[in-house]
């Protein structure tokens, strides 16, 4: 449904993101991980051409059939809401602070659906009782400030969500709220996926959440995907260097401890830090902090088909002989 | 909603009165402060002493101070303020005969120059990447540069003498001719709202710049909004609170240049009243004047901080009862 070849996204002359492939089957759940600043929230934006304005998009995003990269952005709003749906990171800033939360909803209706006028009220109504809020006629008539962050990401849920799109594209949903909240949230978004039938997209820094609520998990590190693979072969098996290295930085992921106890640490920390956009080595672009690199490593490693419809992008994947 | 509106209401209403009786206080007091004896004021210090004594007496200098005030202020409710005595005029009747010319001086370049500020500032704003919005961006810093004065003159001479579509100067009640009074209107307005609007031009640009940044313009265009529309719906509403703001900053030096316009055009309005009053040293008349212009600032103020709050619903809740449930 959702086919990405080759995406660029790039500032002036800046390459924030090169996607080589990533692909969303119908009702699949793809998780994107990476630290921040790895190009994961722009590459998720990009596919709903919500880019920052000064960035370009180049390559491909075929979406049902239909190539988005390219697309003026009259016709890409037609796109949006109605059949790619979009969940922020911040819910406290991405709601108008002048307009009550209803009508912010209802706007979303108008726009993507054929009702009108006390139809379009009653839908928001059934929308909000669907993402789990109390009193569903009492909030509409609030204002943004007046609520919780976590009743303002469902408001923002039940935005996404309201004309029935196919894709949900959900960008760190959970990253701003309470740690108790969190839950709920991802619960939601879990469960609204499943009901609807609706494809997600998942971005998140947090690999732990990533896997309890994707099929499949992409990794992204300096704007570039390096390995993708279901959510449990990722955890057991990570092939690519950077996948192991983050696991083990994960001890109470399966898999995590293991690795931990392997560097003989009680978690594994990935040695120097990202370098800022633009400041990465040619080739593989971990290689300054793989303790794997080779000489090899300066060029661009190939993409090499895993288990399923997974791969690694890497010279020496974990399970091979290393330089080192 | 209502009760809202209403807390807005009321606060704004009770700041207003306030205001006004503080103001009227220290425009009373100022002049007896700072100038002293007002007799002396009027007729000059070489004035004899018996002619001082006897204007003493007949304006009721001799009384205790705030038997003057409070008759000074009872005098706005009954009409009496007294004789000017110089000019031998009714001072009320001449402050209620000027204050409409003003008054639409004032309210209409406080309204065009918002309505034309949020336009062209927008406009620039959505340009600001290609030559259309530098373009706009230039004659908004040329309108801050040029004084209004020159502009009023340049614009008498380019739409009364060269082109002859309006007259040069003059004034016609609302009352008698609608349409002859906003006519002779345009070129006041125009010349007192040129540098005011483009100093707004230049605030809606900068404020509609930040908020296209902001997470709500895309959580529109997430719902199906193209960029522009979303900019256009979601973010002047929020680019009007600040605008406001500086219009209030504004309104001073929009008063102090209505009087100079209505000097420029020949409009029998409160500022020609005022210099002819300060030129014959009309002490009283000065002082009912100064506070007639007051209250039109404070009056303007309040519709302001009406419509600031009612714009944006935090403004209600920070100040007033918390609504949080």
């Amino acid at each position: 449904m959702l086919t990405i070849r080759d995406l660029r996204v790039s500032v002036g002359p800046l390459e924030l993101v090169h996607i080589e492939r990533l692909d969303i089957a119908q009702g699949r759940r793809v998780g994107l991980v990476g630290e921040s600043g790895s190009g994961k929230s722009i590459t998720a934006m990009s596919i709903a051409g919500l880019q920052p304005r000064e960035a370009r998009l180049a390559g491909s995003v075929r979406f049902e059939d239909r190539e988005l990269v390219g697309l003026s952005d009259a016709a890409m709003a037609k796109v949006r809401g109605a059949r790619i749906g979009f969940i922020p990171q911040d819910p406290t800033r991405a709601l108008n602070p002048t307009t009550r939360v209803g009508p912010q909803v209802a706007e979303a209706l108008r726009l993507n659906t054929d009702l009108g006028g006390a139809a379009i009220r009653a839908r928001v109504l059934e929308l909000f009782a669907q993402v789990r809020l109390p009193e569903p006629e009492v909030l509409y008539q609030r204002y943004p400030h007046q609520i919780s962050g976590g009743q303002q990401q469902r408001v923002l849920i039940a935005m996404a969500i309201a004309a029935r799109p196919q894709l949900l594209i959900a960008d760190e949903p959970t990253t701003a709220l309470d740690v108790t909240v969190q839950n709920e949230i991802l619960r939601l978004i879990l469960d609204l996926s499943r009901a609807q039938r609706m494809a997600l997209l998942f971005v998140s820094h947090e690999l732990g959440v990533v896997r309890a609520v994707c099929d499949d998990i992409g990794v992204i590190y300096g704007g570039r995907m390096v390995e993708l693979a279901s959510a449990g072969a990722l955890a057991e098996t990570p092939r690519h260097r950077y996948t192991a290295a983050l696991i083990g930085a994960n001890p109470g992921l399966p898999g995590g401890d293991e690795i931990a106890a392997m560097t003989g640490r009680r978690f594994a920390v990935i040695e120097g830090s990202v370098p800022a956009a633009g400041r990465f080595p040619a080739g593989c672009r971990f290689r300054n902090r793989c303790r794997h690199a080779t000489a090899a490593c300066a060029e661009d490693p190939p993409i090499t088909p895993q288990g399923g419809n997974g791969w690694v992008k890497c010279w020496h994947p974990v399970g091979t002989e290393a330089g080192r | 909603m209502n009760s809202r509106v209403l807390l807005v209401f009321t606060r704004e209403a009770m700041t207003l009165f306030v205001s006004a009786v503080i103001g009227s206080l220290v425009v009373f007091g100022l002049l007896r402060l700072l100038g002293g004896d007002v007799a002396l004021m009027i007729l000059g210090q070489e004035a004899a002493p018996e002619a001082a004594i006897a204007l003493r007496e007949e304006l009721g200098l001799n009384r205790p101070w705030h038997v003057q005030y409070l008759d000074w202020m009872g005098g706005f409710f009954t009409g009496n303020l007294g004789r000017s005595y110089a000019g031998g005029y009714d001072i009320f009747e001449q402050i209620s005969d000027r204050l409409g010319p003003t008054t639409l001086l004032a309210f209409g370049s406080l309204i065009v120059s918002i309505t034309i500020a949020l336009a062209i500032g927008t406009y620039s704003a959505l340009n600001a990447r290609n030559a259309r919005g530098t373009a706009v961006d230039v004659f908004a810093q040329l309108g801050i540069a040029v004084p209004s004065f020159w502009a009023g003159l340049l614009l008498v001479y380019l739409f009364a003498v060269y082109l002859g579509w309006l007259p040069a100067g003059g004034y016609v009640p609302m009352l008698e001719d609608p349409r002859a009074s906003l006519v002779s209107l345009i070129l006041p307005i125009a010349a007192l709202s040129l540098g005011s609007t483009a100093v707004k031009t230049r605030f809606v640009r900068s404020a509609m710049l930040d908020v296209m940044n902001e997470d709500y313009i895309r959580t529109a265009m997430a719902k199906g909004r193209t960029f522009n529309a979303a900019v256009l719906l979601h973010g002047l509403r929020n680019v009007a609170i600040p605008v406001l703001t500086v219009s209030t900053l504004q309104l001073g030096s929009l008063m102090a240049g209505a009087i100079v316009i209505e000097n420029v055009f020949v409009i029998p309005g409160l500022g020609r009243l005022l210099l002819v009053a300060v030129q014959g040293r009309e002490v009283l008349v000065v002082q009912s004047l100064a506070f007639v212009i007051l209250m039109i600032v404070l009056v303007m103020n309040f519709f302001m901080d009406l419509s600031y709050g009612l714009l944006d619903p935090r403004i209600a809740d920070r100040k007033g009862k918390p609504t949080h449930g």
